[in-house]
C-alpha cells in the first residue's frame, strides 16, 4: 500500500514537473535576450529546441527513473506473490 | 550500365538532395549516391541500421549495383525495391498520416541507437507498400553528433503534427492545405487556426504554439547565450521524441461524419442489390487479369475487395475522409496488402504542383490503370456536378483500359434524392444518350442488369486511336 502511495505522490510530482517546465518555456521565451544578426529562416525552431532541451531531458530523466522504481514495485509484488 | 547517360529520366521530386537524386532508366528506377554522403552511407550500413530497419519492413529495401568507369562522381548506385503507388500527403487520411508520423519517430529512436539521425522527416518520404507505412529515402540518415539538436524536428512539426492536430481539432478536410504548403504547415497559421482547447493538450501546446512563439522571436536572429547552454543532450534529443511520440498519439481520430461511409449500409436497395452486383462485377473482373485496379468512389472498399481482383493492385479513392480511413482500418485488421486507399476528390484531383509544375505529380499522371471501377460514381459526376456526359466519356476514355461502369437512372430512389434540393435539368441523363457517349470511346462487352433495380453494369473497352 506503501509502494502505491508513493508512486502516486512520484505521478503527481512528474504531471507538476511538466506542468513547470511550460511555465519556464513562456518565461524563457520573454526574457531572452536576442541579437540582430542574420540567420537562416528556421533559426526560430533551432533555437527553440534548444531551449525546450533542457526541460525534455529533465522530464526524460525522471520518466526513466519512473519506469525502473515501477519496475522494482513489480518485481516485489511478484516475489511476495510466489511466497 | 544503369547509369549511363543515354535515355535518363531524372525524378523532379528528388532535385532538392545533394547527396543522391533519383532517375529512372529502361523503366527501373536508381538512386545515386554522391561522394558527398559517403561516410553517412557507410555508417548506415556498418552500424547495421540498414539492414535492421529493411528487414523490419520500415524502410525500403535496396541492392546496390554496378556503375560504369565513366561515373567517378558517383560514390554508389542503388537500385530501391519498386512501390506499386506514390501518394502524397494531402491524400492521406487522418489514421494513415499518424502511422507515417509514428513510424518517423520510430525509425529515429532505431538510428539514434545505431549513431545516426533523420536529416529530414518529409511527409512525402513515408509511402505505403503493402498495406504499412515505409520510409522511402535511404538517404534521409546522417551520422549523429552530440549536443546538436534534431535538424528534422520544424519540418516533423510542420509535416505532421500540425497537420494531425488540425485534422483532429478542427476539420479532418484541413490535411488539404498541404496542397497549397507543400513544405508543411507553417506552425503560425496552424497556431492561429487550433482552437482554444488545444491549448490544454501539452504536447500541441509545446510543439505547436509555443514553437511558433519560438519562432517569431527567434527567427533570423542570434542568441545570446553561452555555447555550453547550446548543447542538446542525448537525454534531451530522447526525450523530445518521447515527447513528440505521445504528442502524436493522444491526437484522437476526428469524428467524421459523412454521407458516404453507411451508403451501402443504408441504401435503399441494400442486401440483394449488393449481392447482386458483387456477383456481376465479380464475373466481369474475372475475365480480365488487371495488374493496376483504380476503384474510383470505392466508398467502404466493397468492391475493392472482390476474389476475382486478389492478385491485382487495387488503388481504392473516394473523397470521404470516413471511407478511406475505414478502409485503412479494415486493410490493417484483415492484413489485407494489395489495397491502397486514398483521398481523392475526382472533382478537384491532386494537381501536379511544386516547382515548376512537376515537383509533385498530377494524380493522373502517377496512375496507369488497367482497370477502372466506376460503381454507382456517373449519376454523382453528372447530376451532382454537373457534368456532361460526354466529358465523362472523354475522361473515362483517357484513364480506363477496361472500365466496369454502372449506369444508375433517373428513377432510381437514390437519384431522386440529388433531386431533393436541384431541378431536373438533365433531359439528357438517359441510358441510351449514356450509352451513345460511351460508345464513342469504348466497346461494350457486356451488360447485365442488377435485378429488383433498373440500374446497369457495364465492362467496356477501350477503342485504340
Amino acid at each position: 500500500l506503501r509502494g502505491t502511495y508513493y508512486l502516486y505522490l512520484y505521478q503527481f510530482q512528474l504531471n507538476m514537473q511538466l506542468k513547470t517546465v511550460v511555465i519556464n518555456i513562456f518565461i524563457l521565451l520573454s526574457t531572452l535576450t536576442a541579437k540582430a544578426q542574420y540567420i537562416d529562416p528556421g533559426s526560430g525552431s533551432y533555437i527553440f529546441q534548444i531551449i525546450l532541451g533542457g526541460f525534455l531531458a529533465f522530464v526524460f530523466y525522471f520518466k526513466t527513473i519512473k519506469y525502473r522504481i515501477g519496475l522494482l514495485f513489480k518485481s516485489l509484488k511478484k516475489k511476495k506473490d510466489a511466497r | 550500365m544503369p547509369g549511363d547517360n543515354a535515355s535518363i529520366i531524372e525524378v523532379p521530386a528528388s532535385f532538392r538532395d545533394p547527396d543522391g537524386q533519383v532517375f529512372i532508366r529502361e523503366d527501373v528506377l536508381y538512386r545515386r549516391v554522391n561522394h558527398s554522403y559517403k561516410e553517412n552511407y557507410s555508417q548506415l550500413i556498418r552500424s547495421g541500421l540498414y539492414s535492421k530497419l529493411s528487414d523490419q519492413g520500415f524502410l525500403i529495401h535496396h541492392d546496390e549495383v554496378d556503375t560504369s568507369p565513366d561515373q567517378k562522381d558517383i560514390y554508389k548506385l542503388v537500385k530501391p525495391s519498386k512501390i506499386n503507388f506514390i501518394s502524397y500527403p494531402y491524400e492521406c487520411s487522418f489514421s494513415q498520416l499518424k502511422d507515417a508520423a509514428l513510424l518517423t519517430l520510430k525509425i529515429q529512436k532505431i538510428a539514434l541507437q545505431h549513431g545516426m539521425t533523420l536529416k529530414d522527416s518529409s511527409a512525402f518520404n513515408i509511402q505505403f507498400a503493402n498495406g504499412k507505412p515505409i520510409l522511402i529515402d535511404t538517404l534521409s540518415f546522417e551520422i549523429y553528433k552530440e549536443g546538436k539538436p534534431w535538424v528534422a524536428y520544424k519540418q516533423f512539426c510542420e509535416h505532421f503534427l500540425a497537420v494531425l492536430a488540425l485534422m483532429s481539432y478542427t476539420d479532418v478536410r484541413l490535411s488539404q492545405l498541404f496542397k497549397s504548403n507543400l513544405d508543411g504547415i507553417p506552425l503560425d497559421m496552424a497556431s492561429n487556426i487550433l482552437p482554444v482547447k488545444s491549448w490544454f493538450n501539452t504536447g500541441i501546446l509545446i510543439h505547436i504554439h509555443l514553437h511558433a512563439a519560438g519562432q517569431k522571436r527567434f527567427s533570423g536572429k542570434k542568441l545570446n547565450i553561452d555555447s555550453r547552454q547550446k548543447k542538446f543532450s542525448l537525454n534531451a534529443f530522447k526525450g523530445l521524441l518521447e515527447n513528440l511520440e505521445s504528442a502524436v498519439l493522444n491526437l484522437k481520430s476526428p469524428k467524421q461524419t459523412s454521407a458516404w461511409h453507411n451508403y451501402y449500409a443504408d441504401c435503399d436497395l441494400a442486401g440483394e442489390y449488393i449481392a447482386n452486383k458483387l456477383k456481376v462485377v465479380n464475373s466481369f473482373c474475372e475475365r480480365l487479369s488487371p495488374r493496376f485496379v483504380w476503384d474510383m468512389g470505392a466508398n467502404t472498399g466493397t468492391f475493392s475487395n472482390i476474389s476475382s481482383l486478389k492478385n491485382s493492385f487495387v488503388l481504392s479513392t473516394d473523397s470521404s475522409y470516413a471511407c478511406i480511413d475505414k478502409i485503412y482500418s479494415d486493410c490493417k485488421q484483415n492484413k489485407r496488402t494489395n489495397n491502397l486507399p486514398l483521398v481523392i476528390d475526382l472533382m478537384d484531383p491532386s494537381p501536379a504542383t511544386g516547382w515548376d509544375n512537376t515537383e509533385r505529380e498530377s494524380i493522373f499522371t502517377r496512375v496507369n490503370a488497367d482497370l477502372v471501377l466506376a460503381l454507382a460514381l456517373v449519376h454523382h459526376l453528372a447530376i451532382t456536378n454537373n457534368l456532361p456526359l460526354d466529358k465523362i466519356a472523354t475522361f473515362f476514355h483517357r484513364v480506363a483500359k477496361d472500365l466496369v461502369i454502372e449506369f444508375v437512372p433517373k428513377d432510381d430512389p437514390n437519384a431522386q434524392k440529388l433531386f431533393n434540393s436541384k431541378p431536373d435539368i438533365f433531359p439528357e441523363y438517359t441510358q441510351q444518350n449514356f450509352e451513345k457517349e460511351f460508345l464513342s470511346y469504348f466497346t461494350i462487352t457486356e451488360k447485365a442488369k442488377i435485378t429488383g433495380t433498373e440500374r446497369v453494369v457495364y465492362l467496356m473497352q477501350r477503342i485504340k486511336e
